[in-house]
């Protein structure tokens, strides 16, 4: 009796504990006024150590790099940088911590996927104003793009320096040449094409699954709706977490839910015909695999993503399984060539930093000289890395022990370029980069502060209706997509939908 | 199960017995098997080469025998060995101290002649309703009491945890109070009692109290995640965890800002080679308190 007083008892008190955990860590870092930022170390006549806070594992040789590194830094600008790592595996908890603690520190990594909109918001970075940029950070200044300022601007003030470095998002997809070969298919140049070499694949290779789809958490849509769906189309969807999507050549922006489109209905069918063909397996929405490692193993025929990755995948694959012939194909070749935003990687300075300036002439440098670009980046040459010409390196045998942490906070049109690198995907990049598309609207950024409720509605009837629907797991087509949207209509996208809208119009008034 | 069934022949009763027995085997057996075969499955996979892992999952005997994950785990053995000592030390201390200040503050608010008990164990009960929040909870252990990076703030977060004082109160309960009382008589002072007559009488609560207090320390990476920093106090939960979800992280990193790194990682078999290395002194130590840890938890009123 009295035992079973006890666990109910235990039960009652870790009920409650465990609710009060969960609703007391709603709470939100103060914010901080800046503090004493008196302008102490303009010039470089005194010495100064700056402290930097980059995300990732502390790589093995950061000793010796940046030992390296330091003593070319205090030859230029008479400063020095001392590094703390937040590990991957729980970075995303310390960021804000270190913020709403004021802890001391100048530099830190940031980007639209790591806090930046945030904690700019916040006041936790301190703005970058361009009388400070031309004058500490001239050649920055020089360099950048002008559309890199704008897209990092936010309520048109800058507190981050984005990287300089051209990236193209548009996705390709990865395929295995040989069994294409093997079966006398037409190049893959198309969706018909590649539906084509899925179906084939399906049909005669046992035990190897068409298509792959990375592991699923909580994405919320089909693997290739940024190729058939967005690119296809030349459509782009605002927000990954909503289906309200505009036409890239719309000067006007008027967003639509793509689900209601003609071109997401014939879309469906070109699933569903792949889905009924046993292109992809029936957990493929529950799938916790690496696809890339199932690729590599010969058990997965096909994956999409974007090319820096694939061009990789590529080059591994040359070097590890030689007897697997893998290839890349755009798939959406006539498709708009979207640039990636320069936010995607960038360096902040922290609000109470007293070296602004010397922190931005840190990151003028990492960017724009080469030696310490090269250094930062690559690590020590002969060591790590061997440069090849200006624009190339080689790997050496230690390069594991310099990697993994986010030095692609200044990559810039300096970086270097992996000389195992495919030459066709190489070749892909140049013929995008020849037409890279810009827009009014590419900056844009949807406030989701008031439809928040709404947003994550949405975003659940979307894992739950659009994602089986998309696999081909529901029989009836229509009826699927009927309910899809009525679902949709009940969790309030109208509502969402006017909201965009007129952020949008705001947007484009200016 | 002694021997006063009901049965009248002998025989029969010898062959219920045996019924008895055997039915009671077999499905000990088999309970034992469910808890044996996922061990042997770790400890398979973390022997085996991960391609071979991927491609026919994971399998009781390592179809392609590997070393790699234990190398790779083991290639700056002095960091594994250091976090090693620190958990050690942490846990030792930590278990030690822990006990102490636990089964004090049980015994005080066990004596019926304490008048404001009732009183203290509303406002024990009561403080693990409510928290600051994390951030306060940083801001104080950072900024104020200057813990960041000592091996105190490793310690002091889980010394006193109130659902175990309560535990060890409700078995101090059953000690009749006659023995405080003649102790008393005899002139000895109350800590003289605790020390010399209560805490042997609750030693299998000591037992028990002890192994989840050193499990809780010997599993915690949360308070080194958040407060150290130093190599030199990483305690192995945490570096182990570290290792693990550096990888799953840069992955998801590599995605979301297009970097692409070039890093050769056996994740699956060194998941499970992780899971062997962190186990390990927990099975060694196990087997010899074990028979304390039955007691304490199937301990009723007063035992014999």
């Amino acid at each position: 009796m009295k035992h079973r007083n006890k666990s109910i008892f235990r039960l009652l008190s870790l009920t409650l504990v465990l609710s009060v955990i969960l609703t007391a860590c709603s709470g939100n870092g103060g914010n901080q006024s800046a503090g004493d930022s008196s302008s102490s170390s303009a010039g470089s006549s005194d010495e100064v150590t700056l402290k930097m806070i980059l995300l990732g594992g502390k790589p093995v040789d950061y000793d010796l790099v940046f030992g390296e590194l330091n003593k070319k830094l205090k030859e230029k600008i008479n400063t020095t940088l001392e590094v703390e790592f937040l590990d991957w595996s729980d970075w995303s908890q310390k960021y804000p911590l270190k913020f709403a603690a004021n802890e001391n520190f100048d530099l830190v990594y940031t980007s639209s996927w790591a806090y930046y909109n945030d904690q700019a918001i916040k006041g936790g970075f301190k703005e970058i104003t361009e009388d400070m940029l031309q004058q500490y950070a001239p050649q920055t200044w020089a360099e950048m793009p002008e559309v890199s300022w704008d897209q990092a601007k936010i309520n048109g003030k800058l507190y981050m320096v984005p990287n300089n470095n051209l990236e193209v998002t548009n996705k390709v997809v990865l395929y295995r040449e040989d069994l294409r070969q093997k079966h006398n298919l037409p190049e893959i140049n198309s969706l018909e094409t590649y539906a084509n070499y899925l179906k084939t694949i399906a049909a005669n290779e046992a035990g190897i699954t068409a298509f792959g789809a990375k592991a699923a958490d909580g994405w919320k849509w089909h693997e290739l709706d940024q190729i058939a769906l967005e690119q296809n189309n030349n459509f782009k969807v605002v927000d990954l977490r909503l289906p309200l999507t505009y036409k890239l050549d719309d000067a006007a922006g008027q967003v639509f839910n793509v689900y209601e489109t003609s071109e997401f209905k014939d879309l469906l069918g070109y699933y569903k015909d792949l889905a009924d063909n046993g292109a992809w397996s029936k957990n493929v929405v529950t799938n916790k695999n690496d696809i890339w490692q199932d690729m590599k193993v010969g058990k997965v025929s096909s994956y999409a993503h974007n090319l820096g990755t694939t061009g990789f995948n590529l080059a591994e694959a040359r070097r590890d399984t030689p007897e697997l012939e893998f290839a890349i194909a755009d798939i959406t070749p006539d498709s708009k060539k979207l640039g990636a935003i320069s936010t995607q990687n960038g360096i902040a300075i922290h609000s109470t930093s007293k070296h602004a300036e010397r922190a931005l002439m840190v990151i003028d440098l990492l960017q724009n000289d080469q030696e310490i670009h090269d250094l930062s980046m690559y690590g020590v040459a002969g060591t790590h890395y061997t440069p090849e010409g200006d624009d190339k390196f080689v790997l050496e045998a230690s390069s594991g022990n310099y990697t993994g942490f986010s030095n692609w906070g200044w990559n810039s049109y300096l970086n270097r370029q992996d000389a195992s690198y495919p030459k066709e995907a190489d070749d892909i990049f140049n013929n995008w980069q020849e037409d890279v598309y810009h827009f009014p609207l590419e900056t844009f950024v949807f406030d989701d502060s008031k439809v928040k409720t709404e947003v994550a509605n949405i975003s659940n009837i979307m894992v739950r209706y659009a994602i089986p629907l998309e696999y081909g797991l529901v029989q009836d087509m229509n009826k699927g997509l009927e309910e899809l949207n009525a679902q949709l209509k009940a969790a309030g996208i109208d509502k969402v939908q006017q909201e965009m809208q007129s952020q949008i119009d705001a947007f484009l008034a200016k | 199960m002694s021997a006063q069934l009901t049965s009248k022949s002998p025989g029969r009763t010898g062959r219920d017995e045996k019924l008895l027995q055997i039915l009671g085997y077999i499905l000990l057996a088999a309970i034992s098997l469910f808890c044996l075969v996922p061990f042997i499955l770790v400890l398979s996979s973390s022997l085996t080469e991960e391609s071979s892992i991927i491609k026919d999952g994971y399998q009781l005997f390592p179809s392609v025998f590997s070393l790699e994950a234990y190398k790779l785990l083991f290639e700056f053995p002095g960091q594994l060995i250091k976090a090693y000592m620190v958990t050690i030390s942490v846990t030792v201390v930590g278990t030690v101290v822990g006990l102490f200040l636990t089964s004090m503050t049980a015994y005080a608010l066990a004596r019926k002649d304490f008048k404001w008990r009732n009183g203290f164990s509303f406002f024990f009960f009561f403080t693990t309703l409510f928290s600051g929040g994390l951030v306060p909870w940083y801001l104080m252990i950072v900024n104020y009491l200057q813990l960041k990076d000592t091996f105190l703030i490793l310690v002091l977060p889980m010394l006193l945890n109130v659902f175990y004082i309560i535990v060890m109160k409700s078995f101090m309960n059953s000690i009749p109070d006659a023995i405080t009382e003649s102790a008393k008589i005899d002139g000895a002072g109350d800590f003289l009692i605790y020390l010399r007559l209560i805490l042997p009488l609750t030693k299998p609560a000591l037992a028990t109290i002890g192994l989840f207090i050193a499990l809780g320390y010997w599993n915690d990476w949360y308070h080194a995640m958040l407060f150290i920093t130093n190599e030199n106090l990483m305690p192995l939960q945490y570096y182990l965890y570290k290792m693990l979800g550096n990888m799953d992280g840069m992955r998801k990193a590599m995605v979301a800002s297009g970097a692409v790194v070039n890093l050769q990682i056996p994740t699956e078999s060194l998941k499970m080679a992780m899971t062997i290395v962190a186990i390990g002194p927990i099975l060694l130590v196990y087997p010899f308190i074990q028979r304390y840890f039955v007691k304490g938890l199937t301990i009723g009123a007063v035992k014999g």
